[in-house]
Order: structure tokens, then C-alpha cells, then sequence
């Protein structure tokens, strides 16, 4: 594995995490998650000119992996304290 | 600057993922203390201190000066939420619910759950909620 990969992994661990955190906070679904979309293309677009598909799919996997461990952590927190969303009602 | 036909030093590889590092943290921190609900914008901003031109140019992808920054990166992101997450387990104030909404204990017993927009000392672990959801519980 190449060094240039393992950084495309870092920085996907890093943005899916930050994605995670949206986890029960998106309130205008219309709007913000094809902005997360188009947010993610863009920081992918350089990794896949320069790393190519194997580039794209260490970055994407790492990112979705960092976004699934972050949102299922947030939701067992959530679960075991009973924090409660109290925008229930207003996501879309 | 390295390229891709470059092979970078060791000392430019320790700076790059230091820089990173540093970067990583950062991100973490400016997070853990943002007043507001996620905007588009905020997600522009990260873009450009992550994986902008600026980095890019610092650090082209595919050399090995890129590797040593992505990696650096998570290892100051994730380390600054390791150290979080100990601090938290050590104290008796917090639980891991702080992690969700900032709420600790005062030191007369009560729990405290801070209102969103005026976040108390600490913040949170990432951010708060968009609207106020209560006070002393």
C-alpha cells in the first residue's frame, strides 16, 4: 500500500466523521445533504485525478466507515441516556 | 515542493505529517466550539483547510508528502477526540452523554445542559443542536 493511499484514508476517516456528527441534526434534508454530496465531491475530485479508482475507493471506504462508526456511536449514546431530539417533528 | 517523481526526505515526511497533524486538531477543536447548526459553508471551509489548494500545493497527491499529511491528520484529529474521550472518563462531572449535547454536573449536583448558541466553557464534542432545549434539569 502507498503512502499517497494511506493519506487518501486519513482524510477520509476525517471527513466521515465530520459527517457523522449531522447524525439527527439535518433539518432541511433538501438542502443540506446534496450540499454534503457535492461537498464530498469536491474534496474527492484530487484524490481521484492524482490516486485514480483506487484512491477514490480508500478514501470513500475510510469515509464511510469513519460516517458509520460515528452516527452508530452517537445513536447508542443517545439510546442509553435518553437524550431526547427535540427537532423530531422538523426533519425532512 | 516534492512531486510526484520526487521521493521526499525523512524530515520533509515528519513535517508533513506533523503538519497534519496539527490540522487534524485544529479541525477538531474549531468544531467542538462552533455556536451553530452545520452549514454549508462550515463544510467549504473544512474542504479548504483539509484538502484545499492550498494543501494540495504544499502537498501534492499521490507523493508521499500527501500521505504523510493525511495520516498525520487523523492522528491529530482522532487524538484530540482520544483525549476527549479519557478526560471525560476520568472526570466525575461528565458523562458520555456530554458528548451529545455538552450537559455536565455543577458543583451543587445539578445537571446542566447548556443552551445552544451560547455553548458554556468547554463546548461540546462536536457541536450543539439548533435551538435551545432547556437549562437546569
Amino acid at each position: 500500500m502507498s503512502s499517497a493511499l494511506l493519506g487518501a484514508l486519513g482524510v477520509g476517516l476525517v471527513w466521515g466523521w465530520l459527517l457523522g456528527m449531522n447524525e439527527g441534526r439535518i433539518f432541511r434534508g433538501w438542502r443540506t445533504v446534496p450540499g454534503l454530496a457535492l461537498t464530498s465531491l469536491i474534496l474527492a475530485a484530487p484524490i481521484v485525478w492524482f490516486q485514480g479508482i483506487l484512491g477514490l475507493a480508500g478514501f470513500g471506504g475510510a469515509a464511510f466507515l469513519a460516517w458509520w462508526l460515528h452516527v452508530e456511536w452517537r445513536q447508542t449514546l443517545r439510546q442509553r441516556f435518553s437524550v431526547t431530539d427535540a427537532h423530531e417533528g422538523e426533519r425532512s | 515542493m516534492s512531486t510526484a517523481g520526487q521521493s521526499a526526505s525523512v524530515l520533509q515526511l515528519i513535517g508533513a505529517g506533523c503538519f497534519g497533524a496539527i490540522i487534524g486538531w485544529y479541525v477538531y477543536y474549531i468544531n467542538r466550539y462552533r455556536k451553530a447548526d452545520v452549514q454549508l459553508s462550515d463544510l467549504v471551509t473544512v474542504i479548504g483547510v483539509i484538502g484545499g489548494s492550498a494543501i494540495l500545493a504544499l502537498f501534492p497527491t499521490g507523493t508521499d508528502l500527501f500521505g504523510a499529511y493525511g495520516i498525520g491528520l487523523a492522528v491529530g484529529f482522532f487524538g484530540y477526540f482520544l483525549v476527549l474521550i479519557i478526560l471525560v472518563g476520568v472526570s466525575e462531572n461528565f458523562e458520555a452523554d456530554w458528548f451529545l449535547d455538552g450537559r455536565r454536573k455543577l458543583p451543587d449536583g445539578t445537571i446542566f445542559v447548556p443552551q445552544v448558541g451560547t455553548p458554556a466553557a468547554g463546548g461540546t464534542a462536536m457541536a450543539a443542536d439548533k435551538k435551545p432545549q432547556g437549562g437546569m434539569q
